[in-house]
């Protein structure tokens, strides 16, 4: 490998991406020079198992952009079951993938680079077909030719399924990011740290929250934005709950960006 | 491994320009490719399309021969090397045959009904003897339908392309299923053929097939999401996928075939 030192403009082209993803799009360049087109994130939230808590992810990350101001879509690939809209009824959209023309709504739109980063909940018995899908027509691939970044969120158990699949995918896309998920809310959840993250990722832990909390983001309408909005006289368990997961998130944008970039920090420093 | 649209590195996927090199081609006997079945929509012309774009992704160079006469099929997806011909007359079969050379395969797709009649031309002028003997590399590919008609054309055909390199080639694209070949009744015809290879092409999405059909384009157009002119079209992401998915297939058939080694085979020294 070259120790030959990245030229200015490139130093400044990786700042400036980077600021665009911690800064709300609207604000102005501290540093001077014109923001970069952010990489856009299309964030897949999946396990080969029902009931682990996909759909809460799915609506807490959604919502996680909306907080940041990026007007996120979220795709509801649960044709048995689709719930997502009843808490993102604005953002939500019922997708297929049973036929062609299903597929091609889908993924001809997570293609597009439009600024506007994409979550699809994918049902547990849409698995292997998704994945099938992605892998014949080349999204990775494609999506990062047009700067849009695939990562798959993987809600991990500890169970002989779930470690099976895990498994598959990174071994069939080695150019994908792939997260495990630790959701203790689910039942199922067990520390399932034997899933190692693929492409510099780190795993994203959801932490516990009681009974009660459980039910109330469970209700329908319920707006994790929302309620951050409101006034309050100090934080609760609930606002430092989804501190934490927003923080989660965050921090894998940044782990995700900073490994793309690091053969560039390399050689800058 | 998945071989992309983005990734140019990867010299054998479905996307390469069709560029000729002469030169690579400078030391090869002539390659003569014929596409036939004696039964019609089985997918002649499909296959020639898919081996065009092959030879073209290659780099060997190429021209073709459109028996559809006279309006034609082939020469809609590749107007620029296809010529529509009669073969049944003797000026065109002058066109094709006395312009073989070593700088360029030819490939000829034979319109339905005429495969046996073509090849008992191909012996009358002395052309098969000359394959037998090296001078030319003569590949037949013989599309198979599911009926048992085409085993018959197997049988009828197989006494005429000794000293052919032959394929018999499955072609699974329309989802066909070969129902009516009890696997006793195709050993039986399959034994009688020596050296014959087969080859499987596998099902298209109907969706893909369709729109590559209406754009009127070559497979490897249609996957780099260019117009006829060079141009930049919008054909969709997904089905461009499927058509490069299902043509790395096709073309890893053609690899395993050795196809082409066939095509540049180098010239015999007397």
């Amino acid at each position: 490998m070259s120790n030959t030192p990245a030229p200015a403009g490139e130093v400044r082209r990786l700042l400036s991406v980077i600021e665009s993803h911690l800064r709300p799009a609207a604000a102005a360049p501290r540093h001077g020079y014109p923001l970069a087109r952010p990489h856009l994130p299309v964030m897949i939230v999946c396990s080969p198992r029902p009931r682990v808590g996909r759909t809460l992810i799915a609506r807490l990350l959604v919502e996680f952009f909306l907080a940041d101001d990026r007007r996120a879509v979220a795709y509801d690939l649960n044709p048995n079951d689709p719930v997502l809209s009843d808490w993102l009824p604005f953002h939500a959209v019922r997708a297929t993938i049973g036929d062609t023309r299903g597929v091609m709504a889908l993924f001809d739109r997570l293609i597009v680079n439009d600024g506007r980063p994409k979550v699809i909940d994918l049902a547990a018995d849409l698995f292997d077909a998704f994945f099938d899908v992605m892998l014949q027509i080349g999204l990775v691939d494609g999506a990062r030719a047009r700067g849009i970044d695939t990562v798959v969120l993987f809600v991990a158990e500890d169970h002989p399924r779930s470690t099976a699949a895990y498994r598959r995918i990174v071994e069939r896309f080695d150019q994908l990011a792939v997260v495990p998920v630790h959701n203790k809310l689910s039942e199922s959840f067990k520390a399932a740290d034997f899933l190692r993250p693929s492409l510099g990722a780190t795993a994203i832990h959801i932490d516990y929250l009681s009974p009660f909390l459980h039910g109330v983001v469970n209700r329908p309408r319920f707006s994790f934005v929302g309620f951050l909005a409101k006034p309050s006289a100090r934080p609760t368990m609930l606002h430092d709950w989804i501190d934490q997961s927003f923080v989660a998130f965050r921090d894998l944008e940044l782990r995700l960006l900073m490994s793309e970039f690091a053969p560039l920090f390399r050689h800058a420093v | 491994m998945l071989k992309t649209a983005d990734n140019p590195s990867t010299k054998s996927s479905a996307t390469e320009g069709g560029a000729k090199s002469a030169a690579a081609n400078a030391a090869t006997t002539p390659t003569v490719i014929l596409v036939g079945a004696d039964k019609g929509g089985v997918g002649k012309t499909t296959i020639t399309r898919t081996l065009l774009d092959y030879l073209a992704a290659r780099r060997i160079a190429h021209r073709a021969f459109d028996t559809e006469a006279p309006k034609g099929a082939l020469n809609r997806f590749h107007p620029d090397i296809t010529e529509v011909v009669d073969v049944t007359s003797a000026a065109d079969q002058m066109k094709i045959f006395d312009t073989i050379n070593a700088a360029e395969a030819t490939v000829i797709d034979v319109r339905a009904g005429l495969l046996s009649a073509t090849l008992t031309a191909l012996r009358d002028i002395g052309f098969l003897d000359a394959a037998r003997k090296g001078e030319v590399t003569f590949a037949v590919f013989h599309i198979l339908g599911p009926s048992i008609s085409s085993l018959n054309e197997i049988a009828d055909t197989s006494g005429l392309v000794a000293g052919s390199h032959h394929f018999l080639v499955k072609n699974f694209i329309n989802n066909t299923t070969f129902f009516e070949w009890d696997p006793s009744t195709h050993n039986t015809y399959f034994k009688k053929i020596k050296g014959a290879r087969e080859i499987a092409v596998p099902r298209l999405n109907e969706l893909s097939c369709e729109q590559v059909e209406l754009a009127s384009l070559p497979f490897a157009t249609f996957i780099a999401n260019k117009t006829a002119a060079g141009g930049s079209a919008a054909y969709s992401f997904v089905l461009r996928g499927y058509v490069r998915h299902w043509l790395n297939n096709v073309w890893s058939e053609y690899d395993r075939v050795g196809l082409t080694d066939l095509a540049q085979q180098k010239q015999k020294v007397a």
